[in-house]
């Protein structure tokens, strides 16, 4: 080089840059897509709830508001969690939502009519929501069935028990009214039915993200033969998640009973399970892109809910609600699916 | 039609002539200035081990690649053959089957032929099917295939299977007086006398006038059903030459490249420790009655093609596929766990040959591709402890010389080579007592290979023993100390120290035994039996 700048004068005395071994790596840009893709939805979410707030100050941006949001939200989350168990190994449960009418009718049965208590209806519901569990497990573990129809089969077949069950009669009184009253409860001003999800979430988040039976779980989902190959017990694994996702399920049912103080035959599986799906899967396309999350769920069902309600306050009718879990799931399962792809490199 | 110029055709021209083809894949030079030419009414082999160039020049026949210059004459009509497409090939009468034959299992015969056309119909039309049923049976006459149209393709003989798939290949060809046949690998999947079935058929387009191009790596086979064959080597031409001058030991001598001399390479430096595994009479899948020892610290290579139960072997010993009868024992210990979980507690380590289907946690980090088989270092009672996880990933990609951003990085960012690596480091962090390694290196570029090598010697130094499968000679002959051949299902022989050349662990690969007995002695091919007898104790010995 014939023309030395002063820079390099200066290091002329240290080891030449180019004679030490240069780590030859590719370095990882923050880009600004990557932020876009981990706190995009709650950049919108934020969006949303400040533009309701500045239009409806007055029926928006009040404490009863979010109560009701948050105590409607609450069973939602309890089954999306059911249903992002089993769904991190890559197998679906859509039983869930149906095991938490059915858990919501039986167990409002078991004290009106057949004299239980409430901490034996409860025992009752959950060990019946481990056993469904179980049976679907069972159907996709050892019989090989795709949990996608299996699951599809037994939550019509738990709606028609549900309705034979209750005798399409609803179940609004002769129950326990600590229950009833746990469901309109609040502390320090956030429903105890959201308390109680938040601390399930928590829980499951731990579990999901901390333990070696998460870590396994989201191997499988990510390679069964690879799982099997590095020691990972797959059918066994996939049968206990089936079984937490039953118990989970049935938790949400209770709640669900607790919240609405009746249980009616007219709820059906499907209908309580789309708002969740379509918040798994937006959560599986923010936080941790691709890859199914407790917070990003949260996120997603508030974002659903909270633009239901300012759609509803801004006068639109009832279909609003349909309308907006429908596309948001479809929006959700594109944008992770996308995210995923990415990280697999195709 | 596409790149078509017309040349004057001389006197009966050949079916292909191949003419300066050159081909570049990045800093790979797949084929150089390759030409040759393959007659009419005949059958021609194209030989060549792997990386020869043999899979690229087929996919250019087939219009899949583009070479980058060169002609292709077929039939005397002169073709650029830097802009041939699958269209180009179909209407220059240019057909092929390959290894995988593509049939429809639960679909009848006629389906399986009537598929890719329009059945006779228009869209939406009801399908002729007395038509197409009558125009198949002809199709299977000219063939001679003794099968009904109506008969489903998954109950039919593999054999009938494939000579299916050729005939509907050839199904539109009325006349034989043009294009090409090209078959690849068409007898891989299928048992002898199956195969010979093949062949035969293979033989008779011939006689009525096909061009017939195939590859295969039954060297037997070749010798049986060719006519003439082309050897390529490192993507250059290296011969074409009647079958009748060969001999199994001159198609080696003409794929590997080597005469057959003794090795000029030192003996690989032997630890051998105590006996750490041990078969005895072992048979499993395509395996049958296999019996040999690896000891503490070596490296035992396993030659033999596919479907030798080569991978076979390594999955007994994993615990993922049963043994029908016969024993292994690791330090003395039986080996009848079901399950890799047992087998990775017993300190055995497996490496698949399929990377991406078998090994991969594609979109997973690095850090948690590599402790995946050993989570409960991480697991405290309470939680998996990440920063040991994290600097143990980082000590692993420091040390395997994995280029990757970091432990973060998903797997499936990183290139061939380095996944590899990270699924090495993966189980020899596990410092396990036998190492298991489908096709280490399959995939890999030469850097990445060595270092994987390198690091498969260090293991072995520090007493591990490992057995390497690989259908590559010369990976054989640089890796390990001692060299077993494994063919159709049985032990055929063993090569170490001045013996192990990249000739000998091609022919112990192909099924040929030991000299017998005396120096220059007649080679002895293994011929397969359906009731293959234990091999006597004077002939175990020389194995």
């Amino acid at each position: 080089m014939s023309t030395t700048t002063s820079k390099e004068q200066t290091t002329v005395s240290l080891p030449r840059k180019a004679g030490r071994p240069r780590p030859d790596r590719p370095t990882r840009r923050l880009s600004w897509l990557d932020v876009g893709e981990r706190f995009g939805l709650l950049v919108l979410l934020v969006a949303i709830v400040i533009l309701c707030s500045v239009k409806y100050p007055d029926t928006f941006a009040t404490t009863a508001n979010w109560q009701i949001i948050a105590s409607s939200q609450s069973v939602n989350l309890v089954i999306a969690l059911a249903l992002m168990v089993p769904l991190l190994s890559n197998n679906f449960d859509l039983s869930v939502g149906s095991t938490a009418a059915l858990s919501s009718m039986v167990a409002a049965g078991l004290m009106a009519r057949d004299g239980l208590n409430l901490a034996e209806a409860l025992v009752a519901v959950f060990v019946m929501g481990l056993l469904i569990g179980a049976v679907n497990g069972i159907l996709v573990t050892r019989l090989g069935l795709n949990g996608l129809i299996a699951t599809l089969g037994s939550a019509t077949l738990l709606d028609g028990l549900q309705s034979w069950y209750s005798h399409n009669q609803s179940i609004s009184s002769g129950f326990s009214q600590k229950l009833v009253n746990f469901g309109t409860d609040t502390l320090w001003k956030v429903p105890r039915l959201t308390v109680l999800a938040l601390i399930l979430a928590l829980i499951t988040a731990y579990v999901i993200t901390q333990t070696p039976f998460g870590r396994r779980l989201v191997a499988i989902g990510s390679s069964s033969p690879a799982a099997r190959l590095v020691g990972v017990r797959v059918d066994r694994l996939v049968l206990a998640s089936y079984i937490v996702s039953g118990g989970l399920a049935s938790v949400a049912g209770v709640m669900l009973l607790s919240e609405q103080g009746s249980a009616t035959p007219g709820t059906t599986g499907i209908g309580v399970l789309l708002p969740a799906l379509a918040a798994v899967y937006l959560g599986a396309s923010t936080w941790t892109p691709g890859q199914f999350n407790v917070v990003g769920t949260i996120l997603g069902l508030v974002l659903v809910a909270v633009t239901v309600s300012g759609l509803t306050l801004a006068g639109s009718a009832s279909w609003v609600s349909g309308v907006c879990n429908g596309a948001a799931l479809i929006i959700a399962v594109g944008a992770s699916a996308a995210f995923r792809r990415k990280r697999r490199g195709a | 039609m596409a790149a078509a110029s017309l040349t004057p055709a001389p006197s009966a021209p050949p079916a292909i002539r191949i003419q300066g083809v050159s081909k570049t894949f990045g800093s790979t030079r797949a084929l150089r200035d390759v030409s040759f030419e393959i007659p009419r009414a005949s059958v021609h082999a194209l030989c060549g081990g792997n990386g020869s160039g043999k899979s690229t020049l087929i996919k250019i026949l087939a219009g899949v690649y583009q070479a980058d210059e060169g002609t292709l004459e077929i039939d005397g009509q002169v073709h650029d053959a830097t802009r041939t497409n699958p269209t180009w090939a179909e209407a220059s009468g240019l057909h092929f089957v390959h290894q995988a034959v593509g049939a429809f299992p639960s679909m009848t015969v006629a389906e399986n032929f009537a598929v890719g056309s329009t059945f006779g119909a228009r869209a939406l039309a009801p399908v002729p099917w007395r038509n197409v049923h009558r125009r198949v049976q002809e199709v299977l006459d000219r063939f001679e295939i003794a099968v009904s149209p109506k008969a489903v393709m998954a109950q039919l003989a593999p054999a009938t299977q494939t000579m299916l798939a050729v005939a509907r290949a050839l199904q539109n060809e009325a006349e034989a007086g043009r294009g090409a046949l090209v078959l690849d690998e068409p007898t891989a999947s299928l048992p002898s006398d199956e195969a010979a079935a093949v062949l035969d058929a293979m033989r008779g387009y011939a006689r009525r006038g096909h061009a017939v191009i195939f590859v295969t790596h039954r060297l037997t086979e070749l010798l049986a059903a060719a006519d003439s064959a082309t050897f390529l080597r490192d993507g250059r031409h290296i011969e074409t030459c009647k079958a009748s001058v060969l001999d199994e030991r001159g198609l080696i001598e003409r794929i590997t490249g080597q005469p057959s001399s003794p090795a000029d390479l030192e003996p690989a430096q032997t630890t051998r420790g105590s006996v750490r595994l041990e078969l005895s009479k072992l048979s499993a899948g395509p395996l049958d009655d296999i019996s040999f020892d690896v000891h503490a610290g070596e490296i035992l290579g396993v030659a033999g093609l596919l479907g030798s139960g080569r991978s076979t072997l390594l999955q007994t010993l994993f615990g993922v596929k049963p043994a029908r009868s016969g024993s292994a024992r690791l330090d003395g210990t039986p080996m009848n766990w079901s399950e890799a979980n047992a087998a990775i507690r017993a300190g055995i380590a497996y490496v698949p040959e399929d990377r991406a289907g078998q090994a991969a946690f594609p979109e997973l980090p690095v850090r948690t591709n590599i402790s995946a088989p050993n989570l409960r270092r991480y697991w405290n009672g309470l939680r998996l402890r990440r920063a040991p996880e994290r600097s143990d990933a980082q000590a692993a990609i420091e040390h395997h010389n994995i280029k990757v951003s970091g432990p973060e990085a998903p797997f499936a960012t990183m290139s061939g080579g380095n996944q590899q690596k990270v699924v090495m480091a993966r189980w020899l962090g596990l410092a396990p007592r036998l190492l298991l390694l489908d096709e280490p290196t399959q995939g890999v570029d030469v850097g990445a290979r060595s270092t994987i090598h390198q690091h498969v010697r260090d293991i072995a130094a520090t007493g591990t023993a490992v057995l390497v499968v690989s259908s590559e000679p010369q990976e054989l002959v640089d890796l390990c100390h001692r060299v077993i051949g494994l063919h159709q299902g049985r032990l055929v022989g063993e090569a170490s120290g001045n013996e192990l050349t990249v000739q000998r662990c091609t022919e112990l690969g192909h099924g040929l035994t030991d000299r017998d007995g005396t120096p220059g002695g007649e080679l002895k091919v293994v011929t397969p039996a359906r009731f293959p007898q234990p091999p006597t104790t004077t002939e175990r010995e020389q194995l």
